[in-house]
């Protein structure tokens, strides 16, 4: 005799089923392949230019690497999560698949982790096993003699893409509009651009130390360039009364902790929303 | 739940065996430039290039001469360094040649062209020398073929992700192959 429910085994975690379908979508074969390929292959391309690079220190070295190992797939890394995140999160919300995916029994919370783990750090996942790779093959010395640059240079390059990541987030559960979503997201990544860059230059012209604060808060890679004095970061840097102002290296770890204390409060900002005001319709 | 975990452990392996090819295809390639391409001319002395080659890299000389002597040497740092900082007498040169401590791969006179391979990274001197006291002119022109990557360790790396990357993989390629052969 058949009883209802007997014929297939029943599913033990739905977080984790979520989390299969998520990834059945916008990772299917062969997309995470072709990936990691271009994020291993494109870095390690230019690998003369990273050691043809004059520094002065080895730290400075070691934080240039793994900076222009992340800046060279910056971009990729950058679309697939403007695609994962600002044009499918939101454009799921508009389609209704996320009302689907509320009828599950799952919670909310768990809900956005699983779009968080799929739209953001699985990309982050890439750019991480790129430098760690490319590091590995080019510098392992340097890695070796000072693992905790090759740490906070890793987290903090990693931060500056999480930082982005998590805006993009939440401006697409408040959008719900693929469309709008991409070209929020879009622009988001030239105004946070524009706005170092232009903190940059009216930190230099004003010699404001605030500036440079809120400067290296948002992009705490360069804060350690700068202590490391790594060719070219500390152009510029200077303060009132024509004194440079180099930050400590508790200054730079700082920056890195108030980096992530930034992502975290939008992340949690997501969550809030995303569990009280969010409707899915 | 098996099957599952199977299924990940496959597509995380066949991630690391892209990986290695990844990194395999990149030690394959090269990237020749120039050094130094130079007219000169010596007399009772010699003329010096001091060049540092990486890993898995070689170097393409092409020297011609009205019947100067040519060597390629490697050494020490400090010793090949030397050659190119004293004041290019050939009392300096002999002695270094007959002290044993650099290494003579090519001694040619009049004209040489080849390549020289380095399989670790090396110091090397690439010297002129005229004994006469006549004046003699001389062409060099040297390039470098370096490899993009260091190649033992970029080989060993891919390797180490191969062989991870097949061992995770084979439970999954031999569940599909069993269930291929069953159907």
């Amino acid at each position: 005799m058949m009883v209802l429910g007997e014929g297939k085994p029943r599913r033990r975690w739905p977080t984790l089923e979520i989390l299969a379908m998520e990834f059945s979508t916008a990772y299917r074969f062969p997309i995470p392949e072709v990936l990691i390929f271009l994020y291993v292959f494109f870095p390690l391309f230019f690998s003369h230019v990273a050691r043809a690079i004059p520094v002065s220190t080895e730290e400075a070295s070691l934080l240039l690497v793994i900076s222009l190992s992340q800046g060279v797939m910056g971009l990729i890394t950058l679309i697939l999560i403007l695609r994962n995140v600002a044009y499918g999160l939101a454009n799921e919300i508009k389609k209704g698949l996320m009302q689907t995916y509320l009828t599950y029994p799952v919670g909310r919370g768990r809900l956005l982790l699983v779009k968080l783990i799929s739209g953001i750090l699985v990309p982050i996942g890439f750019v991480a096993t790129s430098v760690l790779v490319f590091t590995a093959i080019n510098f392992p010395e340097l890695a070796l003699k000072y693992p905790h640059v090759l740490v906070v240079g890793l987290a903090s390059s990693l931060g500056e893409i999480l930082l982005l990541g998590s805006i993009m987030f939440l401006s697409a559960i408040i959008i719900k509009r693929g469309g709008t979503s991409l070209a929020v997201g879009i622009a988001l990544m030239f105004i946070l651009q524009i706005a170092d860059l232009a903190l940059s230059i009216t930190a230099s012209i004003t010699g404001w130390e605030g500036l440079w604060h809120i400067r290296y808060l948002l992009g705490p890679s360069l804060a350690f360039l700068t202590y490391y004095q790594a060719p070219g970061a500390q152009a510029g840097v200077v303060v009132s009364d024509g004194e440079t102002f180099v930050p400590e290296f508790w200054e730079c770890m700082g920056y890195l902790v108030g980096h992530y204390a930034l992502i975290i409060a939008i992340c949690l900002a997501s969550l809030i929303y995303f569990m009280r005001r969010f409707e899915p319709t | 739940m098996m099957e599952r975990l199977s299924y990940v452990m496959g597509r995380l392996g066949l991630m690391a065996l892209l990986m290695a090819l990844a990194i395999f295809s990149i030690s394959l390639l090269e990237f020749p430039h120039l050094i130094s391409s130079q007219w000169g001319e010596v007399q009772s002395g010699y003329s010096c290039l001091v060049i540092f080659v990486e890993e898995g890299g070689s170097l393409i000389v092409n020297i011609e001469s009205d019947g100067l002597e040519i060597y390629i040497l490697k050494g020490e740092r400090d010793l090949i360094m030397n050659l190119s900082a004293r004041t290019f007498n050939l009392t300096f040169l002999d002695e270094v040649l007959s002290s044993g401590d650099v290494e003579v791969l090519v001694n040619a006179t009049g004209n040489y062209k080849g390549e020289v391979y380095f399989r670790e990274a090396s110091y090397v001197a690439v010297v002129v020398a005229n004994r006469l006291a006549e004046l003699k002119g001389f062409h060099l022109d040297v390039r470098e073929r370096t490899k993009l990557v260091p190649t033992f360790r970029a080989r060993y790396t891919a390797a180490i992700f191969a062989l991870a990357g097949s061992l995770m993989l084979a439970p999954e390629a031999y569940r599909r192959i069993s269930q291929a052969m069953r159907a």
